[in-house]
Order: structure tokens, then C-alpha cells, then sequence
């Protein structure tokens, strides 16, 4: 699914890659909170041309309030048989020592494709490296619109307009 | 070989800094407290300038500065990198990549500061902006909002940002295609796009709607002279002049797409900043420390700034703003620039069509050569008028000496003196008019052929002969071929057609003698005599204008009209501009930042450009001619609103209680070209009478009585308001709650339903006891009814009947209970509350009667030892007889009646409950109406227990 030679060199020395990050979303709408998570976030971190990308399987989300409203987002808002799977990969704008022990707060750009829209994101990382992983961490939010996630109109009082999504992943450095 | 080189040297000497119009350079020290040094200045809508320091930002009106500081959790303050209003929001870039912003309405609330208040107690803070994004880590060089409000960021290192409101985009070299990730400028062009200067020529950039990009490179393939790209700056044509670091500054013609230099060989150094003048001017910055004047086509002059300045800004009044590396600030006023010349007391001055500008003195005739001052012809020829005829020959009028006339290269063409019929060799004043000069001489007036430098005497001419002898001053030919002569004691003398006449009079003020006379650009006259101020003639009227009209003074030396119509009026001490339309009159004087002073009688002249030139004791002095596009009057704003010490919000709060009334109001009228002259109208309407004219920027109004009121205030540097915006302030203090309609209403309203509600309980309360009073007698007339219902009587009848024939002593006892039953009744049925005693006596007797006809199938016990407390009369006896009426009484099953007393406050009525299966038609009162009379009278409540087996009912007692 995802474009670009990263995934191909995903097992190159030096990289850094994640196998079961921690990705959730939640609604803050009116009538009904609406939270779910996948532990089966993949990530990949190339140091040296400092490029990243990032992929979840959407059906991989669990913990919604009950097995309707897990069907209803599946099927109804991320068409998840036409769309499997939520992407972000780009490169990031600060130059990152990698080698150093530090806590960061950085910015990525990159493209961020869910429901098979594509957009330009900036999203703020905090990163904290250790010797040899990396845990990363990050809040953002996505406008249902931007995506084309449509909501029936009822349902449009169940979920709100914009969806916060939290990230947090341990990367592994290939050695 | 030497010869080039020494060349070269003397070229170099001649574009240096030899000859100039210098700019008046005034410094901006800023107190003692602000000696942070300036890094960045930027003027706000409202006029102010902004200085962008390693500490935060100042914003300055001229006069005093005001500190905004970056909030406390900043630790390492960043240096100010950036600084733009928006409009609504001053935003501020630091260099290590931080924004800060200050939204309108914070910078309205700060406390105006004075210089001798402390920093500490006043100063304002910036808001650090917070994007969901993040922000940048790299220093923020620019900022720039293109035509759909879209914020753009420009840094060095990171590339380019779009904020969109909600979403920030970035432009950078790798995956959006930009020159460069390090940007020095940027602007947004007429079409709203974005140029980015980099070291790799220009990016231009654009963001759509949905985030879509579009980037185009401009670089040396495309015709820019050099990819260094230092400076960026749009005129009002929609074209971009572009600074850069070694082939100087040229224009992108955005319609044909291409680069035009204005100079082929560079050789000041670096561009640092340039700006443009109406399209007419640039001033350039350069690496070299010099500060360029360009006519557009050329190097003008090389000007040495006092400081080597890295930025140059143009304010909105036109005056031109340096920023030096070391962090001085100057500013410049570049409406009038003055030369020292090396010959002083210029006389008289005259342009040639190319602009050229030819200049005479007690010592001679003087023309611009290479930037230098030549003398042409005879050393102390002592010239006093100068002409340039359309021929393109410059006419010199000397004292004594008679007429020489030149070509532009400076050859004499021609001589004439007395000998050649000139009355007098003395000239004063020469115009062209048609295919002749008239010359004005110290002997009068004559008439000389263009074309043959025949001397025709001016009788032939004119139906005056008088005038001839007249002694004029100045000869000016209008656009309409009359010619109007300045005359000394004689008025102003008009020529048309051959007929002459005099104005010497209008409205009872006499004209005698006039020295100057112009046109101006819709055909109307202006001149100016001794004493007699200036006077304005349409053709009908004149009007004359004084030092109530705002002139700076009554001695006025030389008129001239400006390429934009603008009228000159030269004093001693600096000129007037005044703007025919409106009567609009600025005075530029030396605290305005123009040095220009004793203007010589009628040394002035309108050159090709429209600029005007002026002979002055010291030199010659430019006017700028272009197009008025700059403001001419101050930026007048509120700036605080205080009521009762608290700053009030008064964008948004307009009404305050009745003892909020105490306002006090500080306003700015911001005019850099001249701080000190600015005063302030101000007037409270729905208060003041009359508008207040001062000095002050503030205005108290304590004790404000309750009503509407607007608060009016005007700025102006001439003290001329007609025309000047105002800033308003409107609010409304209310009435003291007491005394508003509604309080009022509301208490009338409150007493009504007051009275209502008392007249209404009490009408209940008479009701009640009215409705009890009837309850009363109706029970009695119940009571009566049962008692001597037929049906009672007949009862009784048949038991005495029966008791008669079997003993009739009993029968005469049961009459004798019958009666006293009935007289118990008569004696007791008129009070509320008899003693239980004798309603028990009344039971007994109406329980023996009963008992007569039940015999044993009826037991009534009364168990009551001591009675005591009271009870409505004739209870005891209806209970009786309801518990008769309601139950099966025989043998087998018989009614047990019990009276007894319980707690020693109730009198209790129990018997066994066996009912009738066909119910008996009830009374219309009975228990009902005995509980509600209880309960009024007493209350207490009856209270009725049933159960399956028995039915009680217990009477409180009184």
C-alpha cells in the first residue's frame, strides 16, 4: 500500500521501526464520546535522509462503544474494504541528531492519506531517544470533512468535526 | 595605462558624495530604558512604528514608546526578526523561530506610557501563537497576507509557510520545488502572490483553497541579473524591483514577464533594502553605506546616511525610515531636499526640459554638470531673472547688464543691452508669451521678437500705455495667453488681448504692491504681495487668505505650482503646501526635517517632472512634484478609555452604571513628519458645547450626569480640522436604577399585585367564614330534618305504641327521654361547642330511644368516667345514628356501639361494621360536613379509621 522505496528498505541497518504502536482516536461529540484504539501501529524511521512513514490497518481499531457503532465507522465512515488502511509519510523539518540522547519536540511534513484522501500535514512530535530506540508521541487532530468522511445527518450529533488522534510508538534501531 | 585608471578615479569622485539634494536626517533615540538595540522597524495601520528589538517590541508615535514584552515563560528572550500588522493583529517573528502576536484590542488596552513612568508598571505582553503545527525553529524573515487573507511565514533554513486560519502549510526546496529553504524577504504582489528572495534567485509561490501549491522559480535563465535575491519591493504599477548582491537593483515588468536593470555596470555593492517613491524615486541601501537615489533610469546620487542603514522603510506621511546596522534609527523628510551650494544668495533659477537645472547669483550663472555646479559665462555677472524659452534656451536677466542668452551647452548666443533697446539694463522678470519675451526692466516693460531679439516698445501691444512705465516684479502668461504683472504700487495688471486693466482692490483691502504670481492646474490665480498675504483669483472673485486660514506667515517671497498642482508658498523659513481643492496647508519648516530657509523673491521654478525648485540663501531646494499619494494629515486614534481607574475595553463596552461615570479618555494623533504640531479637537457630544482645541492627549470628564454621549476627537498638524478624520467613542451612562422607567413600573407593578392579593385573601377569608355560617345553619337544619323526619317520628311512634301496652310507666319514661331529646336539640343547636357531658347526655337519651326499638340487637356502651373538653353539639347523636342507618342491627347479628375516651383528647365512636347491603340515601352532609366543621372551627382533624371489622371515628376535643 504505501508508495516509495522506505517500506522496502523497512529492515535496513540504521532505521528504526515500530511493529505495535499505540494509535487512538476519539470524538469529543455532544451525545456520545466515541473512542478506539489499535496497538498495530507500523512505523518506520530513516535517520539519515530523515524520512518516516507510518501505517495502521483501520480495521485494527477496538474499544468502541458497542459492536454497531464499530460496524458503522468500519463500513459506513472509512469504508474500510475500499480504504484498509491510514497512512503518514514525509520527512522532518528539523534536523534531528539521532546519535544524541535528548528529548525533542519536532515537526513532520508529510502526506497523511485516511479514508483515500490525501492531505499535507505538519504534525508537532514530541521524541525522546535513547540509545537504541526511539519513543515518539504526538496529538493531532483530523477534520472529518477534509477526508471526506461523510456522517448521515443524524449521526452528525454523535461525532464530531474534528477527531483527535493520539500516537505513541517505541521504535527499534535495526542493527 | 594611466590614463583609464585616473579615469576612474575621477568618475568615482563625481558619483560620490559631492553633489546632493541631502535629506535632513533626524535620529530616534530611543529612553534610557530602550537601549535594547533594533533589529527590525515596521509602520502599523494606525501609523505607529513598530521597533522590533532583542527584547521584545516598541511602538513609537514620534514622540514617546510604548513596551510590549514577551510573557514571562519565555525565558531567552529571542531576538525580534519580523514584524507585520495585519490589520487586526500585530505578529511578530523572533530568530529562533517563534511567533508572537498582539491582537488590536490588546494594544488599544494598554496603558498609554509616558517616558518617565517606569517599565516595570506599564508595559503590555505578546502572545505567544500556538498552531496546532507547531512553529518554525529557524528565524522568521518575513511575513506577507496575500488576497484571501492567508498568513505567509517566511524563515531562513525552513522554507516558506502558509497558515490558512486552520491549517499551516510548508514550502520547502525538496518536495515543493522552492529555490531555496533560506529566504531574506518576501512580498505578496498586486495578484496576492508570494515572492520569496533567496540566494537562488526568486520563488513565487501560491496556495489554493484546498491546500493546493503552485510554485515558479525565477532565476538567472530568466533574465535576473543576479540569483542573490537581497530585497524585494512592489511599486504601485504592480511591478517588483528586486535588490540583489552584485548586479544591483532591476524591475520585473509583470506584464512582458522580463527583468529590466537599471544599471548595466553595478558597482555600489549589496543591495540591502530599497523602496519606492511613487513610482517615480527609489532609495537604495547598500553594503558600500551609502544610500542611493535613483530617478528609475539612474543613479540620481550617492548619498552618505548617518548610519549604514541594513533596512529603509516608507511611512505612510512619505517620509523615508533607515534602520542602521548598529541599531540607530533615522528618519528623513523627502518632500523637500536642499543642496548647499558653493555659490550662496541664489537669485533666481530656471529648469531646462531635460530637467537640467540652471541657477544665478551676485557672481554668476551656474548650470548642473555631472552632478557638479559649472559657471557658465562671466565671472560676477550679477543675475537676477533666468528664463527657459521652448526654444530650450536659458534667458539670463542680469543687474545693470542687460540680456544673455545661452544654449544648453552653455554658448552665448546672444547679448542685450540698452544700446539694443532694452529701456533699462536692469531685468527683473521674463516670460515667454506666444512668439515673444516680455521683459520686465527697472524702466518698465517691452517686448522682445523670440525669434529675432527685436525689441518692440509695449505700447504697440497694449491699449495701457501707463503700464509701460509700471514697476513689475514678476510677468507670468496663464494657460489662457493672459499675462499678469506683479507691479509695485499698482495692483496686479492684467493683459488679454491687448486690453489691460488693474485689480487693486477687493473688499475694501487694497492692493498695492504684489510680488508673485502662479496658476494653478484648473486655471485659478494665486499672488502674493506685501502685507497682503495671499490672494486667490477664479476670474470672478477673490479670495483672500490669512494666518486664519492656516498660512505660516504673511511674508511671502516666491509662489510655484507643483506637477500635482500643489501650490509652494516660500517664507523665510520654510514653505507651505497647499492643496487647492480642499485648502488643506501643511508647513514644512525645519522641526519638520526640511532645511530650508530664506527663500529668495521669486527664485522659483517648475521643472519637467513637476518638481518645483527654489533659490535659497544657502543653495537650491527641491520640492517633490509627483503625485501626492501619501497622508497629509495624522492618524487620529483612542487609545485608552478609563472609567473610574479601570481600563475599559471600548471596542466592545459602551454602557456603564450611574456612578460609572467618571471617563477619562487618551487618544493619538500620530503625524511623524512633525510630532510637536499636532493639536487635538476634541468635544463630548451630549456634554460639551463646543469643541476644545489643545495640545493635551487626554481629556477628563468627571461626573458625567446620566444620558447618551459621543466622544469626539481630531488630530491635526495645522491646526485645520475641517477635513481631518475623527476617532469616536460612543457610550451611554444609565440612569441610577431608582430612577429608570422600569424600576419604577416595576415597583407600581410589585405594590398592585400586592394590594390585589390582600384584597383577595381577605375576600377568601369572608368567603370562608360566610360559607361555614351556612355550613352551620344547614347542619342544624340537617340535623332538624333527620331528627323530626317523618320517618324518625314514625319510628318512634310505633315503639311507644308497643312499650305503651306492655308497661306503661316505661312508655311514659320513653316519652320523657323523646322530649328531652328533642329540647337538647332546640337548646344546643345554636352554639359551636357544647361540653362532651351534655352531648353525651343527648347520646344517652337518643341511644335509650333507640334502644327501645333494637332492644338487644343494639348495644351502646358509653364508657366515659370523667367527661371533659368540648364538642359541637349533637356529634355523638349523628354518629349514633349513622352507625344505625349504615349496618344490618338483629338478633343474630347484633351493632356494638363503644364511646369511650382516648388520651383524655378524643372521644372515639367504634362499632362493628356489618353494612346494609342496599346502602341507605345519605344525607347531604353527615361525616363529611361534621370533619370540615371540625376542622375550621378547631383545627383538628376528624379522623375515620375503617377496617374489615369495625368502623371508627375519632372527634378531637376542644
Amino acid at each position: 500500500m504505501i508508495s516509495g522505496g522506505l517500506w522496502a528498505q523497512a529492515n535496513s541497518t540504521g532505521n528504526f521501526k515500530c511493529q505495535n504502536g499505540v494509535i487512538s482516536f476519539k470524538s469529543a461529540a455532544p451525545l456520545e464520546k466515541i473512542e478506539a484504539q489499535s496497538k498495530e501501529l507500523k512505523g518506520i524511521i530513516d535517520p539519515v535522509k530523515m524520512t518516516f512513514a507510518w501505517v495502521v490497518t483501520v480495521n485494527t481499531f477496538e474499544g468502541f462503544n458497542n459492536p454497531l457503532q464499530r460496524e458503522h465507522f468500519r463500513e459506513n465512515y472509512m469504508e474500510t474494504t475500499k480504504f484498509p488502511t491510514a497512512i503518514f509519510q514525509g520527512k522532518i523539518i528539523e534536523e534531528v541528531d539521532f546519535s544524541k540522547v535528548q528529548k525533542l519536540t519536532i515537526r513532520a511534513k508529510g502526506k497523511l492519506t485516511i479514508h483515500g484522501v490525501e492531505k499535507e500535514r505538519i504534525i508537532k512530535v514530541n521524541i525522546d531517544i535513547q540509545e537504541k530506540a526511539i519513543f515518539v508521541k504526538c496529538t493531532f487532530s483530523i477534520p472529518l470533512e477534509e477526508h471526506d468522511i461523510n456522517i448521515p445527518k443524524i449521526v452528525n450529533q454523535k461525532i464530531a468535526e474534528d477527531v483527535e488522534v493520539n500516537m505513541s510508538a517505541k521504535l527499534i534501531k535495526i542493527e | 595605462m594611466l590614463k583609464p585608471l585616473t579615469f576612474i578615479f575621477i568618475f568615482a569622485l563625481l558619483r560620490g558624495f559631492l553633489v546632493a539634494q541631502t535629506p535632513v536626517f533626524r535620529p530616534h533615540q530611543p529612553e534610557e530604558w530602550t537601549q535594547s538595540k533594533i533589529k527590525v522597524i515596521q509602520q502599523g495601520h494606525n501609523g505607529w512604528i513598530w521597533m522590533g528589538t532583542e527584547n521584545g517590541v516598541f511602538r513609537y508615535d514620534g514622540l514617546d514608546y510604548e513596551y510590549f514584552s514577551l510573557p514571562d515563560s519565555i525565558s531567552t528572550a529571542p531576538n525580534v526578526s519580523s514584524i507585520f500588522d495585519s490589520g487586526d493583529t500585530l505578529w511578530v517573528g523572533f530568530d529562533n523561530g517563534l511567533i508572537a502576536l498582539l491582537p488590536e484590542k490588546k494594544m488599544a488596552n494598554f496603558r498609554y506610557m509616558r517616558p518617565d513612568n517606569t517599565k516595570e508598571n506599564h508595559h503590555g505582553v505578546l502572545t505567544i501563537w500556538q498552531p496546532e503545527e507547531g512553529t518554525p525553529s529557524k528565524a522568521i524573515t518575513g511575513f506577507a497576507a496575500d488576497l484571501a487573507g492567508n498568513l505567509w511565514i517566511s524563515t531562513y533554513g525552513e522554507g516558506l509557510y502558509a497558515w490558512t486560519g486552520k491549517r499551516m502549510y510548508l514550502f520547502n526546496t525538496s518536495d515543493d520545488g522552492l529555490c531555496s529553504d533560506e529566504i531574506y524577504t518576501m512580498l505578496s504582489d498586486q495578484q496576492g502572490q508570494i515572492w520569496v528572495a533567496t540566494d537562488n534567485g526568486i520563488s513565487v509561490a501560491t496556495i489554493g483553497r484546498e491546500g493546493q501549491k503552485t510554485v515558479r522559480n525565477l532565476g538567472l535563465k530568466d533574465g535576473l541579473p543576479d540569483e542573490i535575491v537581497t530585497a524585494l519591493h512592489k511599486d504601485l504599477s504592480g511591478n517588483i524591483w528586486i535588490g540583489t548582491h552584485d548586479g544591483g537593483v532591476c524591475r520585473y515588468d509583470a506584464q512582458g514577464n522580463t527583468f529590466h536593470r537599471i544599471l548595466e555596470q553595478w558597482n555600489y555593492g549589496e543591495v540591502f533594502d530599497l523602496v519606492v517613491y511613487n513610482d517615480v524615486e527609489l532609495w537604495i541601501t547598500t553594503s558600500e553605506g551609502g544610500l542611493l537615489h535613483s530617478d528609475l533610469k539612474g543613479i540620481v546620487q550617492l548619498i552618505k546616511p548617518p548610519t549604514k542603514a541594513k533596512q529603509v522603510l516608507r511611512d505612510r506621511e512619505g517620509l523615508l525610515w533607515l534602520l542602521g546596522e548598529n541599531g540607530t534609527v533615522f528618519s528623513a523628510n523627502l518632500s523637500v531636499l536642499h543642496e548647499v551650494t558653493s555659490f550662496s544668495s541664489v537669485q533666481a533659477i530656471c529648469t531646462e526640459q531635460s530637467g537640467r537645472v540652471w541657477a544665478g547669483n551676485q557672481t554668476g550663472l551656474f548650470v548642473q554638470k555631472s552632478n557638479q555646479w559649472v559657471q557658465i559665462g562671466q565671472k560676477n555677472s550679477n543675475i537676477i531673472a533666468l528664463l527657459r524659452t521652448p526654444e530650450n534656451q536659458i534667458w539670463a536677466g542680469t543687474f545693470g547688464e542687460g540680456i544673455s542668452v545661452y544654449d544648453t551647452a552653455g554658448k552665448r548666443i546672444k547679448r542685450m543691452t540698452i544700446s539694443d533697446g532694452l529701456p533699462n539694463g536692469s531685468i527683473l522678470s521674463m516670460e515667454v508669451v506666444g512668439d515673444h519675451v516680455w521683459v520686465a526692466t527697472l524702466g518698465g516693460i517691452v517686448v522682445v521678437r523670440r525669434n529675432t531679439f527685436q525689441v518692440i516698445d509695449f505700447e504697440t501691444i497694449s491699449d495701457h500705455a501707463e503700464a509701460a512705465k509700471y514697476y513689475v516684479y514678476k510677468i507670468f502668461c496663464d494657460s489662457k495667453g493672459r499675462v499678469w504683472c506683479c507691479t509695485d504700487g499698482h495692483g496686479l495688471g492684467v493683459w488679454e488681448h491687448g486690453k489691460w486693466r488693474n485689480l487693486t482692490e477687493s473688499g475694501g483691502v487694497s492692493l498695492k504692491t504684489i510680488y508673485s504670481v502662479v496658476e494653478d492646474h484648473d486655471g485659478r490665480i494665486w499672488f502674493s504681495g506685501d502685507q497682503t498675504s495671499l490672494w486667490r483669483f477664479d476670474g470672478v472673485q477673490l479670495k483672500q487668505y490669512t494666518l486664519k486660514d492656516h498660512l505660516h506667515s504673511t511674508q511671502i517671497n516666491s509662489l510655484a505650482v507643483t506637477g500635482h498642482g500643489q501650490l509652494v508658498i516660500g517664507y523665510g523659513n520654510g514653505i507651505d503646501v497647499l492643496t487647492p481643492e480642499t485648502g488643506h496647508i501643511s508647513f514644512l519648516g525645519e522641526n519638520a526635517g526640511v532645511a530650508i530657509s530664506d527663500i529668495s523673491l521669486n527664485a522659483a521654478c517648475t521643472d519637467p517632472l513637476g518638481n518645483v525648485w527654489l533659490g535659497t540663501a544657502s543653495g537650491v531646494s527641491r520640492v517633490a512634484g509627483y503625485a501626492q499619494t501619501f497622508e497629509i494629515d495624522p492618524s487620529t486614534l483612542i487609545k485608552t478609555v478609563v472609567n473610574v481607574a479601570q481600563n475599559i475595553d471600548f471596542e466592545h463596552v459602551h454602557t456603564f452604571a450611574y456612578d460609572q461615570n467618571h471617563l477619562i479618555f487618551e487618544y493619538a494623533g500620530i503625524w511623524l513628519t512633525n510630532p510637536t504640531l499636532v493639536y487635538y479637537r476634541y468635544k463630548l457630544d451630549g456634554f460639551d458645547p463646543d469643541w476644545t482645541i489643545s495640545k493635551d492627549r487626554m481629556a477628563s470628564y468627571p461626573n458625567l450626569p446620566p444620558g447618551q454621549y459621543c466622544f469626539r476627537v481630531q488630530s491635526s498638524e495645522h491646526g485645520y480640522f475641517e477635513q481631518t478624520a475623527e476617532a469616536t467613542y460612543t457610550f451611554t451612562i444609565r440612569k441610577p436604577f431608582w430612577a429608570e422607567w422600569w424600576f419604577v413600573l416595576a415597583i407600581m407593578a410589585i405594590l398592585g399585585t400586592l394590594i390585589r392579593w390582600y384584597i383577595k385573601v381577605r375576600e377568601q377569608r369572608l368567603k370562608v367564614v360566610q360559607e361555614m355560617e351556612n355550613e352551620k345553619i344547614a347542619a342544624q337544619l340537617d340535623v332538624l330534618k333527620t331528627q323530626i323526619s317523618p320517618h324518625f317520628l314514625f319510628n318512634s311512634f310505633n315503639t311507644l305504641i308497643t312499650i305503651i301496652e306492655e308497661s306503661p310507666e316505661m312508655a311514659v319514661d320513653y316519652v320523657q327521654h323523646l322530649a328531652d331529646f328533642y329540647r337538647s336539640i332546640m337548646v344546643h343547636r345554636e352554639k359551636n361547642f357544647i361540653p362532651l357531658s351534655e352531648d353525651l347526655d343527648i347520646a344517652r337519651n337518643f341511644g335509650f330511644l333507640l334502644k327501645k326499638r333494637f332492644e338487644d340487637a343494639l348495644q351502646i356502651h358509653i364508657d366515659v368516667p370523667v367527661p371533659i373538653g368540648r364538642l359541637m353539639p349533637l356529634t355523638l347523636q349523628m354518629l349514633l345514628e349513622n352507625a344505625v342507618k349504615h349496618n344490618v342491627i338483629s338478633k343474630k347479628q347484633p351493632l356494638k356501639i363503644d364511646i369511650y375516651l382516648e388520651n383524655n383528647d378524643t372521644i372515639v365512636v367504634k362499632n362493628n361494621k356489618n353494612l346494609k347491603i342496599k346502602p341507605e340515601p345519605g344525607t347531604r352532609f353527615g361525616l363529611q360536613n361534621l370533619s370540615q366543621r371540625y376542622e375550621v372551627l378547631t383545627g383538628k382533624k376528624v379522623v375515620v379509621e375503617q377496617s374489615n371489622g369495625s368502623f371508627v371515628v375519632k372527634i378531637p376535643l376542644d
